[in-house]
């Protein structure tokens, strides 16, 4: 696996973290189980506007996506939870967040099956 | 926060899974791919796993007998492991440590629970020795549980510590570190970790001896 091939992760960040492949698979299967689950949730919640649902699941995303090293969406995810904890929305950020995760699903995805193959 | 098992129970995630099986997600999948837990894909080819598998699974391979039942200082199993409770709703983070803790081979058991009220349960339950708690959870947050379970008498032999992206300046503003407790600031220092945990194994011995 390259990780200069990837452009919405960091594979680095999650390699460092782990003894083996296996391990890496495994924490690669929860976040693909559950990240988008919970972002359902969060845009659920910024069309309610329930600042308290919003801040907890852009927590909660936050915690994953800064593990598989997507930063990009885990800076959005930062300022989506500090905005909803003053009581405010971010115009368009639904958007930039489903955009932003399919991508980086894919990538973990991809980085799933390429570290199965590597020797 | 969305919870891993849909409102009827039906199927969960493979990390859920692993936690009621108190096995790792590694060994869940194995066990799915041998055949020995019924698993089914979606049409998007995503892996559910019925609760019911896993639950007459955990009937069929569970090491301790039909018959135990948690209470308060229960005798089974045998105290001989240090019991470490890790409250932490972040699932990938919980697998982290139970990868990172396993590898220690440290004498202890490790418990998980991904909220506070579900913690004061276990803590109430089989009363470990060690607490390990993220702060910022949904309902009850790791400060307050923390500081529950310090104003409780019966705590006072519970090593606790705290683990949280939270600075300590932002501690601050809630009363700080509470007096007695470790402070480990995200990303988690493992190699701190490791020693401080191997410290509280090694206590946790020493006061068992009956010599």
């Amino acid at each position: 696996m390259n990780h200069l091939d990837y452009f919405n992760i960091d594979p680095t960040a999650l390699l460092r973290m782990v003894a083996d492949k296996a391990h890496f698979i495994a924490l690669s299967t929860i976040f693909l189980e559950q990240a988008p689950t919970i972002l359902s949730a969060l845009q659920r919640a910024i069309e309610c506007c329930d600042f308290e649902a919003i801040a907890m699941q852009s927590h909660a995303l936050k915690g994953m996506t800064v593990i598989v090293g997507a930063n990009e969406i885990t800076t959005l995810l930062q300022r989506v939870e500090s905005a909803a904890r003053q009581g405010e929305i971010i115009i368009g950020a639904n958007d930039a967040l489903e955009a932003n995760l399919a991508a980086v699903t894919r990538e973990v995805a991809r980085s799933m099956i390429e570290i199965s193959v590597d020797l | 926060m969305t919870k891993p098992i849909s409102e009827r129970s039906e199927v969960c995630t493979t990390q859920k899974a692993a936690e009621i099986l108190g096995i790792s997600v590694s060994s869940v999948q194995q066990l799915v791919e041998a055949g020995a837990i019924e698993a089914w894909k979606t049409t998007g080819g995503h892996r559910r796993i019925p609760l019911q598998a896993v639950l007459a699974y955990k009937r069929t391979h569970s090491p301790f007998p039909p018959s135990y039942i948690a209470g308060p200082k229960s005798n089974w199993p045998p105290a001989e492991l240090a019991r470490v409770l890790i409250v932490e709703d972040n699932p990938m983070q919980r697998e982290l440590y139970r990868q990172q803790i396993t590898g220690w081979q440290l004498d202890c058991e490790l418990i998980f629970c991904d909220n506070g009220y579900m913690a004061l349960l276990e803590i109430a339950r089989r009363q470990p020795e060690i607490l390990l708690v993220d702060i910022v959870m949904e309902g009850l947050d790791g400060y307050e549980l923390i500081n529950t379970v310090i104003a409780d008498p019966h705590s006072k032999h519970m090593h606790i510590a705290i683990l949280s992206g939270l600075d300590p300046e932002s501690l601050h503003g809630r009363g700080g570190v509470p007096a007695g407790t470790v402070f480990f600031n995200k990303p988690i220092n493992y190699d701190q970790l490791q020693g401080y945990l191997k410290a509280c194994c090694a206590h946790f011995i020493r006061s068992n001896q009956r010599f």
